[in-house]
């Protein structure tokens, strides 16, 4: 018999192809014909593998020769006919190297070498890989490491499987087409057939099924297969399409160019630049080069400027980087894109800082007097900390550029700030015969020169001048001062005199010590509030004291009154001082007289209330006899005649917020009162609009702000509308001196009062009030579909009243009377979470103080918690609400104070307990539901968190997850900054939002509700 | 589904590389079928195109109800070419992003004609024709709206001139250094006394390393496959089969 060898070669368009030759002589072999005797004459494995072929090898493939190609017989394998033959090849193998396959196989392939399978037949080389590559298709295939791919075979789609490796060699892609396509037929007969196969994929996976897909629909299915085994591999998976795309500016190193670099961020946030992803492979060519197209797309001066080397990213000039920044910044913003920027490299303004500022020590008479007085501005101009020299400033003119060098920094400067400021020069310049240098004018006395010699700092730009405060004032809110934006600082000298000292930076109200007729010690920011109202009034000017709650402007008031009598050294009391008329709601009425009596018992007090109240003249001159007359609102209109006939020397306004309505009576009163020296007390300086704040100040210093129209104008509205920082500090400088605010929260101020921990509870709805909700939702949409604006309003705000309402209980909601929990399980998330809360604080016997906006709430939980805290000692539950009278509302916050170490809870109507409560004895405020005006809700809490309180507060506010409550708490949480700058926008802006926008504000987000 | 023209009237194409490309294929169509190639392109007849190597071919529904197959063939480049147009478009870093971006960089041209070589068509004998319809031997008017729909499309991606040539956007960039060295490159040539006839399959036999740097360093895990990938080709149904034997592997 005659020694044969095998080949298995890979054709061009046959594929895989096993060819033989048998040796005829020495050095002499010619190729097979047929089949026949080779299937005959092999090892039992290989003949059944070969069993199915065809007799004659009709096929030829091309084989390169020592005399070029040669064309011979072949049998063209795929599928079961290829590995079945590999296979049996690779068995023989495996029965001659047993154990030792392995390594057999390896060296095999190390030398390039044949291997001998029985006595006459010969694996060659080609075939020995083969081998090779069979165990690898294999584990390929057990691991499901594969592609697959729909292709065009002799005209018909059929679909292949592929080994994960796209250049890998094509027999290993034919072995692993033949091992798949058995597997996944056994795995389709394991499993039930899908009702629908579009496209015949599954069994032209399987075997030679049809696949029934043009060539568009074939290079989807490829597509698609392709990310389907992409996702499987775990961590980065960046493509330019599903990857945030982000620009990067970089400072130039050494006064080159700016780097600009393209970047991908990822889903966790991390950004990288597409070259690197590139680089490694986490990104292709392609993916890089759109990112790349995407930025010049949107940024026109980024397509003419060099690219570096890598080909994605750019090195832009000075100018191009100017360019980029003022003018493809915003449309790539606009287009989602994220453009990074140096360091913290925010829009630097120019900011005009009063460097010297003070009130010209002199006649002290007549219109020389509070506004009227003299006063000396000297202005710099700066940019982020630098104050610039003329020569600086002529620099940024002609840059006409967004980027400017600073003293060796990079400054990324608006440059219609600088202009604004110098407008404003311009205009102080010819208000007030200013002189402008290039050169410190003298300082105020040094005390001794440096010690060293400074780094020489160049010399910044100055202009100074003098006018009366008034002049001043309106000059900063004229429409000269419009864009300019207020350093407030550093003031550095001056602020010794008068007004001045009040200026913020300045050193402050003269100081003197408390008033020794006053029954207490004042702490020290008490003290200097007295101080501050002192100065005021010694200049003939009115202030705001708005102090939060709590930090006892009541006390401050009366010392002041004290103070006036006594005289301050250097000041003699004059022998009669007039009557201070103190205007007040109803409500604390008694709370002055009682801390008047405590405190300051040398004051005589009168109480201008009630049927038997003085009238006409003998009220005129029952005061005559009075330090302090304590009146109401409802009063000060309707008694304005007779209070007008009394030459008051001084008008107190507490809950100043009462005037903050221009117009109305009482507001037109109290501006009506004849007094030199006014003062507005309040919690919340403006609770809504700083509309507000210009109408308290109108009430105390008439004319300060302006006329309300051209402050809304100029002021409150580019602040409440943009957030104007410009403005805002226009807005300071001018009322720095009349606003008296102390914050409770900052400890400088009050070391002695424990913490409050402000915590935000998100709790989720139980199911039942997920259901609920989105009906609510559907309805209101179906509703508010075509309404009018009035009819959508009103259909807004009930809707929204009924959300809340589901939020709090399906029961409060239903209003049917089922009981709040059934069987044992609760039906809101609030109830459950605030159950949980209450048990905890009531097991160390602390008390809890909960607010409601609905009394019909409120009403449901009262019975419930009585039963259900009956345990812990609590057996009732006190509710004041807006029906509670007062002798009952007092004796439930006397009972509720009584025993501060005892369990207890007490449940409040938000409006009937938002204000003259002292509740210290609870250290936990729990919010049901939401207001959603945070000056309501902080004077609810501060019920509990005012001085007296021993404890540390804990305030947890309710919102359910996924609902308009959370969502408006994001906004609130916006708003709070706003009242914090003493700014608050109105509350109209939820009706009219557009539907879209109302319903992605109203509609459940399922995955948080549930 | 058909492709819908931009153009509505007047010449097709609007890019330079575009114009010369149909300008180049005009004169293989002739007067008469550009108007009438114009016309049913903007009828939208064309069904699909696809592009790949040398070939360019799309569906095209004619006036009797018939899809015919239409295709243009543009030869792809052969190794010389390719070398040289590769030597040219990688002394460019920014041509992978400028062609993203939908444009093709005249200058390039003009520096591959020192070589002789261009990515448009030389001229109109470059470019040849088919079509399953009986006008033979053409070119028909499938041939022609088939071509305005490709103008356009070159219009908009220059890359498929790229594809075209037989080149991807991965190939204008340097082919970067290994990221890792390949660990079984001992193995790796084969070299031995059966060389000369053991044809083709012994090269890139040896196995780790021809799987690319990204398969290698991160662990691909087949339960990690995600199904909605193909629902939208496949249907769900066909993606969970298909996802249920990818995530069962054997051990």
């Amino acid at each position: 018999m005659p020694l044969r060898r095998l080949h298995l070669v890979v054709d061009d368009d046959l594929g895989p192809a096993l060819w033989a030759r048998e040796q005829t002589g020495p050095g002499r072999s010619r190729a097979l014909e047929s089949l026949t005797t080779l299937r005959g004459e092999a090892p039992g494995l290989l003949g059944t593998a070969l069993e199915d072929a065809p007799d004659l090898l009709r096929h030829r493939v091309r084989i390169p020769g020592r005399d070029g190609d040669r064309r011979v017989p072949a049998l063209p394998l795929e599928g079961a006919a290829l590995t079945s033959f590999v296979g049996a090849v690779g068995e023989l193998l495996a029965e001659r190297f047993g154990e030792e396959l392995h390594e057999h196989l390896a060296s095999l392939l190390a030398d390039g070498a044949a291997a001998r399978l029985s006595d006459e037949l010969i694996a060659m080389p080609d075939l020995v890989v083969a081998v090779v590559l069979d165990l690898r298709a294999r584990s390929l295939v057990e691991e499901r490491h594969l592609r697959a791919r729909a292709v065009e075979r002799y005209g018909r789609p059929v679909m292949q499987w592929r080994a994960p490796a796209q250049d890998s060699p094509p027999l290993l892609h034919a072995l692993v087409d033949g091992h798949a396509r058995q597997a996944f037929a056994a795995h389709l007969r394991t499993i039930p057939a899908p009702a629908e196969d579009r496209h015949g994929v599954l069994w032209a996976l399987a075997d030679e099924g049809e696949l029934r897909a043009d060539l568009p629909t074939q290079r989807r299915i490829t597509a698609a297969m392709d990310a389907f085994v992409d996702s499987g591999r775990p961590g980065v998976k960046l493509s330019s399409g599903d990857s945030e795309l982000v620009v990067r500016l970089f400072e130039p190193p050494l006064g080159t160019a700016w780097p600009l670099q393209t970047c991908l961020r990822e889903p966790d946030g991390t950004v990288h630049p597409v070259a690197d992803l590139r680089a490694v492979g986490d990104l292709t060519t392609a993916g890089a080069a759109e990112a790349s197209a995407a930025v010049m797309r949107l940024a026109p001066t980024v397509r003419g400027a060099a690219v570096d080397e890598t080909g994605v990213d750019w090195l832009l000039t000075t100018a191009e980087a100017s360019e980029f920044l003022s003018r493809d910044t915003p449309s790539l913003e606009e287009a989602g894109v994220t453009v990074l920027l140096p360091r913290e490299w925010t829009k630097q303004k120019t900011t005009l800082r009063p460097q010297e500022v003070d009130e010209e020590p002199g006649e002290r008479k007549g219109s020389g007097v509070g506004l009227g007085a003299m006063v000396s501005f000297r202005w710099r101009v700066a940019v982020g900390e630098t104050e610039l020299t003329e020569e600086e400033m002529e620099e940024i003119r002609a840059a006409q550029s967004e980027l400017v060098q600073l003293r060796g920094q990079w400054v990324r400067l608006d440059a219609s700030t600088l202009r604004a400021a110098e407008r404003f020069l311009d205009a102080f310049g010819a208000r007030t015969r200013a002189e402008r240098t290039g050169t410190a004018p003298p300082r105020p006395a040094r005390t001794a020169p440096p010690a060293e010699q400074p780094p020489p700092v160049p010399e910044p730009a100055e202009v100074a001048g003098r006018a009366p405060w008034m002049e001043m004032f309106s000059l900063i809110l004229s429409p000269e001062a419009a864009d300019v934006d207020f350093g407030l600082a550093a003031l550095i000298a001056g602020g010794s005199n008068g007004l001045a000292r009040l200026l913020p930076g300045a050193q402050g109200p003269q100081p003197y010590p408390q008033p020794r007729s006053l029954q207490a010690t004042l702490r020290p920011y008490q003290l200097e509030g007295v101080d501050w109202m002192w100065a005021l009034h010694r200049q003939g000017l009115g202030g705001i004291l708005a102090d939060d709650m709590g930090l006892g402007k009541t006390m401050q008031v009366l010392a002041l009154l004290c103070r006036e009598r006594e005289g301050v050294y250097g000041q003699e009391a004059p022998e009669t001082i007039g009557p201070t008329l103190l205007v007040c709601p109803m409500s604390v009425v008694g709370a002055w007289q009682r801390e008047a009596a405590k405190f300051a018992p040398d004051l005589r007090v009168h109480v201008h209330h009630g049927g038997d109240r003085l009238r006409g003249e003998s009220f005129v001159a029952g005061t005559q006899d009075a330090d302090l007359v304590i009146t109401t609102y409802s009063l000060l209109a309707r008694d304005l005649p007779v209070l007008s006939a009394v030459p008051w020397h001084r008008l107190v306004l507490d809950e100043a917020q009462h005037v903050k309505t221009p117009g109305t009576q009482v507001t037109r009163a109290a501006r009506a009162l004849q007094a030199p020296h006014r003062l507005a007390l309040t919690g919340t300086p403006v609770e809504n609009r700083l509309a507000d704040l210009h109408a308290l100040m109108e009430v105390v210093n008439p004319g300060l702000l302006g006329s309300a129209a051209s402050f809304q104008e100029r002021v409150a509205t580019p602040i409440e509308e943009e957030g104007d920082g410009g403005a805002i500090s226009r807005l300071r400088l001018i009322t720095a001196p009349f606003i008296q605010r102390r914050l409770k929260t900052d400890r400088s101020i009050i070391k002695d009062l424990p913490e409050k921990i402000e915590l935000t509870r998100v709790v989720n709805l139980t199911p039942e009030q997920a259901g609920l909700y989105e009906a609510i939702v559907q309805d209101l949409m179906v509703q508010i579909d075509g309404a009018e604006k009035k009819t959508r309003r009103t259909l807004v705000v009930s809707a929204i009243t009924r959300l809340k309402q589901v939020c709090n209980h399906p029961a409060h909601y239903l209003g049917d009377g089922s009981p709040l929990v059934r069987d044992g399980e609760h039906r809101s998330g609030k109830l459950e979470m605030v159950d949980d809360l209450l048990g905890a604080a009531f097991e160390k016997g602390q008390k809890a103080l909960l607010f409601t906006q609905f009394t019909t709430f409120g009403q449901l939980l009262v019975p419930y918690w009585q039963e259900r805290f009956a345990d812990l000692g609590v057996t009732s539950v006190p509710f004041l609400h807006g029906g509670v009278s007062k002798r009952d509302r007092d004796q439930m916050v006397a009972e509720f104070q009584e025993d501060r170490d005892r369990p207890g809870l007490m449940l409040l109507s938000l409006r009937a307990g938002g204000t003259g409560l002292t509740l210290t004895a609870a250290n936990h405020v729990v919010h049901l539901d939401r207001w959603w005006n945070p000056a309501v809700e902080n004077q609810a809490t501060d019920r509990a968190f005012r001085i007296g309180q021993r404890r540390d507060v804990s305030v947890n506010k309710l919102v359910s997850a996924g609902t308009v409550e959370e969502k408006i708490d994001t906004v609130l949480d916006d708003k709070q900054a706003l009242a914090d700058l003493t700014v608050g926008p109105g509350e109209d802006w939820l009706a009219s939002l557009d539907d879209d926008r109302l319903l992605s504000l109203l509609s459940l987000d399922e995955e948080d509700g549930l | 589904m058909s492709i819908e023209l931009i153009s509505r009237r007047g010449p097709i194409g609007k890019g330079w590389h575009a114009v010369a490309l149909r300008d180049g294929a005009e004169r293989l169509l002739g007067a008469s079928r550009v108007g009438r190639g114009k016309s049913d392109a903007r009828a939208g007849k064309v069904q699909w195109l696809d592009v790949e190597a040398g070939l360019a071919r799309g569906d095209v529904l004619d006036a009797d109800g018939e899809l015919y197959q239409a295709r243009l063939e543009l030869p792809a480049f052969r190794e010389g070419d390719r070398e040289a147009f590769l030597q040219v478009a990688r002394a460019r870093p920014e041509l992978p992003a400028r062609m993203a971006g939908g444009t093709y960089p005249q200058e390039i041209e003009a520096e591959l004609a020192r070589s002789e070589v261009s990515l448009l068509p030389r001229d109109a004998t470059e470019l040849s024709h088919d079509c399953s319809c009986l006008d033979w031997p053409g070119p028909c008017r499938h041939v022609a709206a088939l071509l305005y729909v490709l103008v356009e499309a070159v219009d908009e991606q220059p890359v498929l001139l790229l594809t075209l040539r037989g080149l991807a956007l991965e190939d204008l960039v340097s082919p970067r250094e290994p990221a890792t060295p390949p660990a079984g490159s001992g193995a790796d040539g084969p070299g031995g006394a059966d060389r000369a006839d053991g044809a083709d399959s012994a090269e890139g036999a040896g196995d780790g390393e021809s799987l690319p740097p990204a398969a290698a360093r991160g662990a691909w895990d087949p339960a990690h496959t995600d199904p909605a990938k193909l629902a939208e080709v496949l249907g769900e149904d066909v993606a969970a089969v298909i996802h249920r034997f990818y995530s069962h592997p054997l051990q």
